[in-house]
């Protein structure tokens, strides 16, 4: 009996564990473990109008003139879930982020994105280079990642309103 | 105390057992459906990781990868797919089975740890996995393999015998599951607010962010009725929570099922999110040995059969690494090649189409008390 039960109270904390860490923190979910997502989240569609963000990638060239830039195509073989948080981190450039998560009396101090080494940040350089090849961009200086908050009008079907609410640089040279 | 709560947790165990009842068979044809299922919609590659930068490496804290610095070589993600090549074979033909089962499940589970370490733990793999975990307790390799030419032949196994067996861990991790998506949404989505939408949060950030513009999606993007939005709300809480109930009944389990099956066909056609890995775990529990016809043709000529899954398994592993990191399976492979629009959302829905039929037939045709009629049977003998 008790050989049975220890059996279930691991079954039982290996499911409930996990769901907590990621109730607590989201940064602190941990894989592998039996979680769907969540997606809690909602908009607001007072007023007939939705408002919402996105991300958006713009190449600015030599010239100062900007394009917009199709994440697909622009990484390639990574899959397309991935570019939003890649493109937010920075593409490792951005300077190593933690976050402090309570857990009662103590303090967890995690570090939610990494320090990338000048070797890795130089590889990154020359992949982002080469991607931008392949789509016949030769004289990109500056990636931008920003933050686009959108007003959509929800009886005339149009986007009312676009906003920059965050951006960040990446030099390319 | 002690006795209490192993007596409860006892009565709660053999109810769930009762509900996920099985035959030998069933998980033994099942194990050929999951193994073309992979063939079809989830063949896996992770030698694109090997190409990705080192600065993109953040992995979740608590994980295998987060004990690494950065990704490994590219020749660790080509063995991944070497390895993944051939368990998904001798699985697929029943050859050591239950150490292909393991196998699988090890490797897939590191090779994801590296995949999520890009900034994003993504859980369309986690009910797949939960079957590999499930079978690797069970013998789903026992008929129609190779393994039982090899070691059981001699015991004299009757296919037909039918030994019973049960499905409850696959239960509960399924229920388990929707319990983590459900119970978030449950806090924010059902707020009793009209101006407020958890349904068109992802409706229109997949809209305008992730390309998420096929089949209905824009016939709904701009529809203003807040009462409709605020039940669809309520019930994907309802859907998602209810499955920790459900498991407690037979009929309720099958029908809850093939709720899921009408609820992944919604958000495919809707929000373009297929999530069509989860169909594999609900198709664990369709007692195949009652399809009668699937039965009897794998059953009699197993042994041809073998050579043509070998044929399309090797058709597979050509074409992945003729096309490369866009090849997903035999299903989307077929429907790009025929031109067809949106290929891989539609061969989705085609799927879950197939689920709902499957779950609809089952329940309404009484398959599901199939067992009752064989012990009825023994009894009046």
């Amino acid at each position: 009996m008790t050989k049975k039960l220890v059996i279930r109270l691991i079954l039982l904390l290996g499911l409930i564990v996990p769901f907590l860490l990621r109730e607590m923190n989201n940064s602190l979910e941990p894989y592998p473990a039996v979680l769907q997502p969540s997606g809690a989240t909602k908009i607001s569609t007072s007023e007939g109008l939705l408002k919402f963000s996105r991300t958006e990638l713009i190449i600015i060239c030599s010239n100062g003139s900007e394009k917009s830039l199709d994440p697909n195509q622009f990484f390639d073989t990574i899959p397309t879930q991935y570019w939003t948080h890649i493109a937010r981190n920075g593409f490792g450039f951005n300077e190593p982020k933690s976050k402090s998560v309570s857990l009662g009396i103590w303090t967890l101090q995690t570090t939610t994105v990494l320090k990338a080494s000048p070797e890795d940040k130089k590889a990154a350089l020359e992949w982002m280079h080469k991607q931008l090849k392949n789509l016949d961009i030769e004289d990109a200086e500056t990636l931008r990642v920003q933050q686009v908050k959108t007003v959509f009008n929800l009886d005339k079907r149009i986007t009312i309103k676009s906003e920059i609410i965050a951006q960040s640089d990446v030099e390319l040279h | 105390m002690l006795n209490f709560i192993s007596n409860s947790l006892d009565f709660l165990e053999n109810r769930i057992k009762q509900v996920t009842h099985i035959d030998s068979l069933s998980l033994c044809l099942f194990r050929i459906v999951f193994g073309l299922f992979t063939l079809c919609f989830r063949w896996q590659s992770f030698r694109w990781i090997g190409s990705v930068p080192d600065a993109f490496y953040n992995p979740p804290i608590v994980s295998v990868s987060s004990l690494f610095s950065s990704f490994p070589h590219p020749f660790f993600f080509y063995t991944i797919d070497f390895c993944l090549a051939i368990f998904t074979i001798t699985l697929l033909i029943g050859f050591f089975t239950r150490f292909s089962t393991i196998a699988l499940l090890v490797i897939l589970i590191v090779a994801n740890n590296f995949q999520y370490s890009l900034g994003k733990i993504d859980h369309g793999s986690v009910l797949y996995l939960c079957v590999l975990l499930t079978m690797a307790l069970k013998d789903w390799g026992r008929y129609l393999s190779v393994d039982y030419f090899l070691f059981h032949k001699q015991q004299n196994l009757s296919p037909f015998s039918k030994p019973q067996e049960n499905l409850w861990l696959l239960a509960v991790l399924i229920s388990f599951s929707f319990f983590t998506a459900g119970f978030g949404k449950a806090l924010t989505w059902i707020d009793f607010d009209l101006s407020t939408s958890g349904f068109l949060s992802w409706l229109y950030s997949g809209y305008f962010s992730y390309g998420r513009t096929h089949l209905l999606a824009p016939f709904i993007i701009g529809i203003n009725v807040p009462l409709l939005w605020e039940l669809v709300d309520f019930s994907a809480v309802i859907f998602e929570l209810g499955f920790l109930i459900a498991m407690f009944w037979r009929r309720a389990w099958y029908v809850w099922l093939a709720i899921a099956c009408f609820f992944h066909l919604s958000n495919g056609l809707l929000l373009n999110i297929p999530f069509n890995t989860n169909a594999i775990a609900y198709l664990a529990f369709i007692p195949w040995s009652q399809l009668s016809s699937f039965n009897r043709v794998l059953i009699h000529s197993f042994r041809r059969w073998i050579w043509l899954l070998i044929v399309l398994w090797t058709l597979t592993l050509s074409l992945s690494l003729s096309v490369g990191h866009a090849f997903n399976g035999l299903a989307y492979y077929l429907g790009e090649s025929l031109n067809i629009p949106t290929a891989t959302l539609l061969a989705s829905c085609v799927l879950w189409i197939c689920c709902l039929y499957l779950f609809i037939w089952i329940i309404t045709t009484g398959k599901l008390d199939y067992f009752l009629e064989g012990s009825k049977k023994q009894n009046s003998e």
